[in-house]
């Protein structure tokens, strides 16, 4: 990205802001200052947190080199099992690279692969202007196979948030949304639902509005629901 | 070649929870875009996939969009859950905030996805194959759920037979509605025949299915084998000469069909009264 884009993107000056402030930490991601290059433009290493012990040696041995941006969608396509992460959030990130950039640019460029959406939303969540949406109207939107989705139970909402958006192995996301106006999420921790609830130096990932994994289990949820209630009825 | 340096570029396609490899083409041309510096920005969303249709605008810093589905045809998706997820109303909305999406039309109708076809069978069957003895089949999925599927391919038909008559014949053929892919050998009447998926990705179809149907492969192979699928051509099967492509989303020149799209939209939708203040 040139500088003159630097200028154009909002986002991007605030992204730069906020690495100028310490921002050290996205999701599972590390960013390392390491000092600036002969034009005096800053550099960074990314790695996975539990490698930024490593990543900090000059040359680190057992970690693989990457320097572009653009390395970043292959990096987090797979878990370290090799299994596919649709969801960019889920908290199997994998270890044993570091990815080595210069400027703020091409680390946003780069985050915006690990995490998409994520710096944008989290820069209008804290102008206040980032939109949410409850989870009942969501579901209440879908159409096609996945309109039976919107007859999931209360309770079943609940449950089915609490297995497939926690943190420890679902998704690292913060959730802004309620189940509906009058009825909060009571099936996760506090701290899952507060995006000030992060370490000094860390970006929240936010999540403003359910994602469509969440929308198909949904439906799979209700549709177990009713054949569980036509059994009861038989 | 379109340029709209204060508006960004937002290319919208499927993805999948299961195929790592549906969303490669839509990542690879938002790349390929971004490196021609025509727009103040470039990004792509997902159905399926994280950035979801509903994730990206807060990650859009331009005050007007221009949104391009990465689609084989008109349908559902384009139609319904497009407009629905990112509240279009019409060719161009203007949202409370301010800002302005253009709703571009899905890259498998636009005009020059016939020279992209003729371009990439010419290329599979290569310089020493007689087209005149070449039968060519445009291949789609069909289903009774999209029948504006079947329809852009055979709109495509149609055009190949315009622009290049010197093969034998075109032919659309389909996985899930006669005229059957699985009837490639009945269907043409030609000693060569090139199929080309029309499709936006090498996904199962592309790389699994239709080599079965084709008689290429005897099962649905593992994933390992999809470049083996795309590069033993020819083969001899059925008494014929067989040239089988991979999906025409996938090939490379599609970044030129994502901007036709955009100046198709400027030269046949654009309101010039609705231009951003």
């Amino acid at each position: 990205m040139s500088d003159t884009a630097t200028e154009n993107s909002t986002t991007l000056r605030f992204f730069a802001d906020w690495l100028d402030a310490g921002g050290a930490r996205v999701g599972q991601i590390a960013i390392l200052p390491r000092g600036t290059d002969g034009d005096g433009r800053a550099k960074y290493r990314l790695c996975h947190r539990d490698d930024a012990d490593e990543a900090q040696n000059a040359t680190p041995a057992t970690l693989e080199r990457y320097h572009r941006a653009d390395d970043a969608l292959e990096i987090s396509k797979s878990n370290a099992r090799g299994d596919y992460r649709p969801l960019k959030s889920s908290p199997d990130l994998r270890r044993g690279w570091y990815l080595a950039l210069t400027g703020a640019a091409a680390v946003r460029e780069a985050l915006d692969f690990f995490h998409p959406a994520m710096i944008g939303s989290f820069f209008r969540h804290r102008d206040g202007a980032l939109r949410t949406v409850p989870l009942r109207q969501t579901l209440e939107r879908q159409t096609g196979m996945y309109r039976f989705a919107r007859n999931i139970s209360p309770a079943g909402a609940q449950a089915l948030i609490r297995e497939h958006c926690d943190s420890t192995r679902g998704c690292l996301k913060k959730i802004l949304w309620p189940v509906s106006a009058d009825e909060p999420i009571a099936s996760l921790p506090p701290e899952k639902l507060d995006p000030a609830a992060v370490a000094a130096g860390e970006m929240p990932l936010l999540c403003n509005e359910a994602c469509h994994l969440l929308v198909a289990g949904a439906r799979l949820a209700a549709k177990r629901e009713a054949a569980a209630a036509s059994e009861g009825d038989s | 070649m379109v340029s709209h340096p204060d508006a960004a570029l937002l290319i919208l396609g499927h993805g999948s929870t299961e195929n790592p490899d549906s969303s490669d083409p839509t990542w690879h041309h938002v790349q390929a875009i971004r490196k021609l510096g025509l727009f103040a920005e470039v990004h792509c969303a997902f159905w399926k996939e994280e950035p979801t249709f509903r994730q990206i605008r807060p990650a859009i810093d331009s005050r007007e969009i221009y949104v391009v589905p990465n689609f084989i045809s008109e349908g559902y998706f384009t139609q319904e859950v497009i407009p629905r997820e990112l509240e279009l109303t019409g060719r161009t909305t203007v949202f409370s905030d301010g800002t302005m999406a253009h709703y571009c039309d899905p890259v498998g109708i636009h005009p020059s996805m016939t020279d992209l076809l003729l371009r990439r069978a010419r290329e599979i069957a290569g310089p020493d194959t007689p087209l005149s003895e070449t039968s060519l089949i445009v291949a789609g999925h069909g289903t009774s759920l999209n029948a504006n599927s079947a329809a852009a391919i055979r709109d495509q038909v149609e055009r190949i037979r315009e622009r290049e008559p010197a093969y034998a014949e075109v032919l659309d053929a389909y996985m899930e509605e006669a005229p059957f892919v699985a009837d490639w050998d009945r269907l043409a009447s030609a000693p060569n025949v090139v199929v080309v998926p029309f499709f936006i990705s090498d996904g199962l179809h592309s790389y699994q299915d239709i080599p079965v149907m084709l008689g290429i492969e005897d099962s649905p192979s593992a994933a390992a084998s999809r470049n083996a699928v795309f590069r033993q051509n020819p083969r001899r099967l059925r008494d014929r000469t067989l040239f089988y492509s991979g999906a025409i989303g996938a090939d490379p020149s599609m970044v030129g069909v994502i901007l036709d799209q955009v100046a198709w939209f400027d030269a046949h939708h654009r309101d010039p009264a609705a231009a951003l203040s």
